[in-house]
């Protein structure tokens, strides 16, 4: 079986001086493809840290990374976007939508970006998959916070990433939508083989996947 | 249609929906209309004016040269160019035992083109408008040498070889020329009697003259037609040095008034951009996290600025067309002489100056939001970055490319840049030290002031930035409402109503004290009088000169004239030391001479040269003491020579003087010359008017087109309200949301921006009264008073102003519930 990620003694930093804060201390990880990860840990441990460093929004320290076979180390930005297009999906806990754009096109964008050359029918049928067919020129201020998280999820599986991260997805959701958006995100992931790496502080939620990690001190070690 | 398009069409749509691309909108619209309705309204306008002021010169053109002119490739150029010749040269006028020199003048049957001619029986009859040049066999002659020859009507006065009758007093032509010192009297005669005189001779100083009318391609044409080396072209604009001045200061002020607007658009748009800017850091951020390259951001930037730029344009510069057909209207109404169509080229203009705007305004922060990092997502924060030096420079070179698209000189584009560098520091330095002077204030506050005065005092930046921009705006508004009428006041005030329209001239030296009991006993208040001796210049520092020394034509007339001389130990307000000092007591009955610039520009000669005159036969040498300009649109008795008292007493002089005579009392003129015979009267009314009418319809053009440069003051205004609008809104939602009710709300923000808009209205007043102060003095030359109301109703108008427009910008969000905005 072939390695998602692979995160080698990576560190990260930040501030100078007197200011300066060691976030993330040497720590290594590997996850295969396919595998479902769950990261816990206190608030301010640094998972929303790890979680950009590993899917390549920002750079470690020290350390080399791995994403679904490409080396992160050395690239700029702009590579690394290049790299996440198309490969890797995002959920986020504040749903993050591009305000001016419709359901649909905030979908179809992903798509686009992923060189999809079916993009529309694709975003079509992916708003479908989150229940979501009849609102597809609705704008996110049209809609409510778990549609708008539907949305994202559309928007993270309509390109078929081989990884989605997602960051405390449910958040910013009553318990009940939730976990309706936890249901479909995990029927989404199961559909598609995706691997699935899950900031949460929810227990119960990180239970339900593969394996569980514990960010503690800078260093993950499994719960 | 891919996610660039799609992103480039939501900013367009925005540029309705956002409030914020709204105001950019609205400001790129507006500085566009101002400066295309300024360009072609302004550019219809001065060719309008120039084409008026083609009556006070017979002609749109005049071609005269020292040879006669040969006219047939002007007469094929264009069949609807309409032409007439005369021909102009000094001859001597007998009348009996009497005779003078005078200007003769033959012209042709289709003499004037412009304007008319008009004549009266005798002197002080009434006036007629003569339809046809004199008949053959006749000649007019003007009130001067009516005099000067003490002739009556029907006399038979010799012209050269031949006799012609006097039949009429030729009281005004077109292409007299109204600087005093231009008179010199004159005959009029048909052309045909021009053989019969044998004055033609060769080596005789005539001046052939073909005067062209007709429209101002034909006239482009001609002026493009190659002439022999000594042709000299003179448009209405040369002719007559105070229309001149006139057009040109309507011209400066014209492209103050769209620079103006167009420097109130780009600080309008760089406003809004900036706030724009920072919230697309979030889309950016976020399309960068899903992996698309900076480089298809940065074009679907360019594709929705570019399209902003065709839409704004466009829109703006139908606009300006529309309203400068508008004001075309109005002009009608103000009986202004029918426009010229509008010049293409000011559309292009307009169109370009949309895209100046944007790519020296806009693009710099919203490229700055392109490099939003994709972290930032993640974070759920926008962390605010500050634009790099390298787009300050961007804006800076796109506010003198701007300026310069419109500005009529470099001096003028110095001038404007360096006037807004100095005001838009002295805005900053003035906030700060007001800012300084309110912070112990906030302590001595209620508790809603307090807050709101804390906020002020809090952003600092923010404040002063704002205040800047309202100030800015607020002093535009004060320029072009306040002080602009001010301005365009004194400046008509230059000519005020008692300006003198009478001149005497040919006072003998007896006659000076009589006549001015005669004036006297008819409430008549005489100027000063003044002596005047005529001479011809003979020599330049030792050598001999005439007409033939000098290669330019003007020069050549002019030497060939006969100077007017007086002496005084003191100038009028309307002379100027140019160099040197003007003398006192001491230079009595010294050979010096005071020189008007106009002589240093024909000789060439400055303080220490010489000048040697000829007084009929006696020959004088005087030493330049100093250079000193007159301003000639006073109206007053001015003399280009003058000399120290005591120096010409032994010379023959007469004297002259000018007073103001309202119309009710011209019965007094009859009587003056029925007392004093050879004194002559002229009569400057109609001249008068001409300017007076000139300098009217100046300024109504400039009122009408200052409207634009309001409206971009205005939008400036709005521009800096929108700026942090964001921000306060989250700002009140949270204050609501901790238990601050809405009343007190409402006091912070109110007592916030009453002391944003009080200071920025006390810095653009304290402003608006400077920059007056110096256009006064420099562009106008009248004197200014400072006026501290002013200064003090301007920071209570700015309070309540921008009170108002935050009222209108915040009202909404106070009536939102909090927790509508925080979930945003
Ligand atoms: N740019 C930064 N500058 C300074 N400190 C930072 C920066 N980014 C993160 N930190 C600090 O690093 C630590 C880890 O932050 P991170 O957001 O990764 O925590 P987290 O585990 O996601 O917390 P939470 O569960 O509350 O979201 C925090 O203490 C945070 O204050
Ligand atoms: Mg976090």
């Amino acid at each position: 079986m072939s390695l998602a990620i692979q995160a080698e003694k990576i560190e990260k930093s930040v501030g100078s001086g007197s200011s300066r804060i060691q976030i993330l201390n040497a720590t290594s990880v590997s996850i295969d493809s396919g595998e479902t990860v769950a990261i816990l840990g206190r608030s301010g441990a640094g998972k929303t840290t790890l979680l950009s460093l590993l899917a390549g929004l920002d750079q470690p320290s020290a350390g080399r990374i791995l994403l679904d076979g490409h080396a992160l180390n050395g690239l700029d930005e702009e590579q690394r976007a290049k790299v996440r297009a198309g490969r890797v999906g995002f959920v986020f806990q504040s749903f993050q939508l591009l305000s001016g754009f419709t359901a649909l096109e905030n979908v179809r964008l992903s798509a686009e970006l992923a060189g999809l050359s079916d993009a529309r029918e694709r975003a079509i049928s992916a708003l479908k998959d989150v229940e979501l067919g009849h609102r597809l020129e609705h704008l996110p201020r049209q809609l409510s916070g778990g549609e708008k998280q539907r949305i994202a999820l559309a928007r993270a599986f309509v390109a078929r990433p081989a990884i989605l991260f997602a960051d405390e997805p449910t958040g910013n959701l009553d318990a009940a939508t939730g976990a309706h958006i936890v249901e479909l995100m995990f029927a989404l992931n199961a559909q598609h083989g995706t691997t699935l790496v899950l900031v949460t502080h929810d227990e119960a939620l990180a239970a339900r996947c593969q394996r569980q990690l514990r960010l503690r001190d800078g260093q993950l070690v499994n719960a | 249609m891919n996610w660039r398009l799609r992103w480039a069409r939501h900013h367009l749509s925005a540029l309705i929906q956002d409030s914020e691309l709204r105001v950019l909108g609205l400001a790129l619209v507006c500085a566009v209309a101002a400066s295309s309705a300024v360009q072609l309204f302004g550019d219809r306008m001065a060719r309008a004016i120039t084409a008026q002021s083609g009556e006070s010169l017979g002609a749109d053109l005049i071609i005269s040269a020292r040879s006669p002119i040969d006219d047939t490739a002007i007469s094929a150029l264009n069949p609807q160019l309409r032409m007439a010749r005369t021909i102009h040269l000094p001859s001597v006028i007998w009348f009996g035992d009497s005779n003078h020199l005078a200007g003769l003048k033959a012209v042709d049957e289709h003499y004037p083109l412009k304007g008319e001619l008009r004549t009266a029986a005798a002197p002080l009859h009434e006036e007629r408008v003569a339809r046809q040049i004199p008949a053959p066999g006749s000649a007019w002659v003007d009130a001067q040498l009516w005099s000067e020859l003490r002739l009556q009507r029907d006399a038979t006065i010799e012209v050269g070889a031949t006799t012609l009758r006097v039949s009429r007093l030729l009281t005004y032509e077109p292409d007299r020329g109204s600087g005093f010192v231009d008179i010199a009297p004159r005959l009029l005669i048909n052309m045909q009697d021009l053989p019969a005189t044998k004055l033609l001779q060769p080596g005789s100083r005539a001046q052939y003259r073909v005067l062209v009318s007709g429209d101002e391609d034909s006239l482009q044409q001609v002026k493009a037609l190659e002439f022999p080396p000594d042709t000299q072209l003179s448009t209405p604009a040369d002719a007559r040095p105070e229309i001149r001045s006139a057009v040109s200061r309507a011209e400066s002020f014209l492209a103050l008034a769209s620079m103006t607007a167009s420097l109130l658009g780009a600080i309008a748009v760089g406003l809004c951009a900036h706030q724009y800017g920072q919230r697309l850091r979030a889309d950016v951020a976020l399309l960068r996290c899903l992996g698309a390259a900076r480089r298809d951001i940065l074009g679907a930037l360019l594709i929705s600025l570019l399209a902003m730029a065709s839409v704004a344009g466009g829109l703006g510069a139908g606009i300006g067309w529309a309203v400068q057909f508008l004001l075309q209207d109005l002009a009608q109404l103000m009986l202004l002489p029918s426009l010229p169509p509008p010049h293409p080229l000011a559309l292009a203009q307009a169109w370009l100056i949309a895209l100046i705007l944007l790519a020296g305004f806009a693009l710099p922060p919203l490229l700055d939001a392109t490099r939003a990092a994709p972290i930032a997502v993640l974070r759920n924060d926008n962390p605010q970055q500050r634009a790099g030096w390298g787009w300050q420079f961007a804006a800076l070179g796109g506010l003198v490319g701007l300026l310069a698209l419109q500005a009529p000189s470099w001096s003028m584009l110095g001038a404007v840049i360096a006037g807004q560098a100095l005001t838009a520091a002295l805005l900053a330095v003035l906030s700060l030290a007001i800012l300084a002077l309110l912070r112990p204030l906030r302590h001595a506050a209620l508790r809603g002031w307090r807050l709101g005065l804390g906020n002020l005092l809090r952003r600092t930046g923010l404040s002063i930035a704002q205040s800047m921009a309202l100030g800015l705006g607020l002093l535009a508004l004060l320029l072009l409402t306040v002080v602009r009428h001010d301005l365009l006041q004194g400046w008509q005030n230059k000519l005020p109503p008692d300006t003198p329209n009478q001149f005497l001239i040919n006072i003998q030296s007896d006659q000076v004290e009589p006549l001015q009991a005669f004036l006297k006993a008819r409430g008549v208040t005489a100027q000063r009088i003044w002596p005047m001796a005529r001479a011809r210049l003979v020599a330049v520092n030792d050598q001999p000169v005439d007409a033939d020394s000098f290669s330019d034509p003007e020069t050549q007339r002019w030497i060939n004239r006969d100077f007017n001389l007086s002496w005084a130990d003191q100038l009028g307000d309307d002379n100027r030391m140019v160099e040197g000092q003007f003398w006192g007591p001491e230079a009595h009955g010294q050979a010096l001479i005071s020189a008007e610039l106009y002589v240093r520009e024909r000789l060439g000669v400055g303080i220490g040269d010489t000048l040697s005159l000829d007084f009929a036969g006696d020959v004088r040498r005087f030493t330049i003491h100093h250079l000193r300009e007159v301003d000639w649109e006073s109206f007053q008795p001015n003399f280009f020579l003058l000399t120290p008292p005591g120096v010409l007493d032994a010379v023959p002089a007469t004297w002259l003087t000018s007073f103001y005579l309202p119309p009710e009392q011209r019965s007094a003129m009859r009587d003056l010359s029925q007392t004093f015979p050879g004194v002559t009267v002229l009569d400057l009314d109609a001249l008068m008017d001409q300017v007076r009418t000139i300098m009217q319809r100046i300024v109504g053009a400039l009122e009408m087109v200052f409207v634009f440069t309001v409206a971009a003051g205005l939008i400036v205004l709005l521009a800096a309200m929108e700026a942090g609008r964001h921000e306060r809104r989250r700002e009140i939602a949270l204050m609501r949301t901790l238990g601050a009710s809405r009343r007190e709300v409402r006091q912070a923000l109110l007592s916030e921006f009453a002391a944003l808009g009080a200071l920025s209205g006390l810095v653009a007043a304290l402003c608006a009264q400077a920059v007056g102060w110096v256009l006064a003095a420099q562009v106008f030359e009248i004197p200014y008073e400072i006026r501290w109301l002013t200064v003090v109703g301007s920071a209570a108008a700015g309070a309540v102003l921008v009170c108002a427009l935050a009222w209108l910008s915040l009202r909404p969000v106070t009536n939102t519930p909090p927790d509508r905005i925080l979930r945003e």
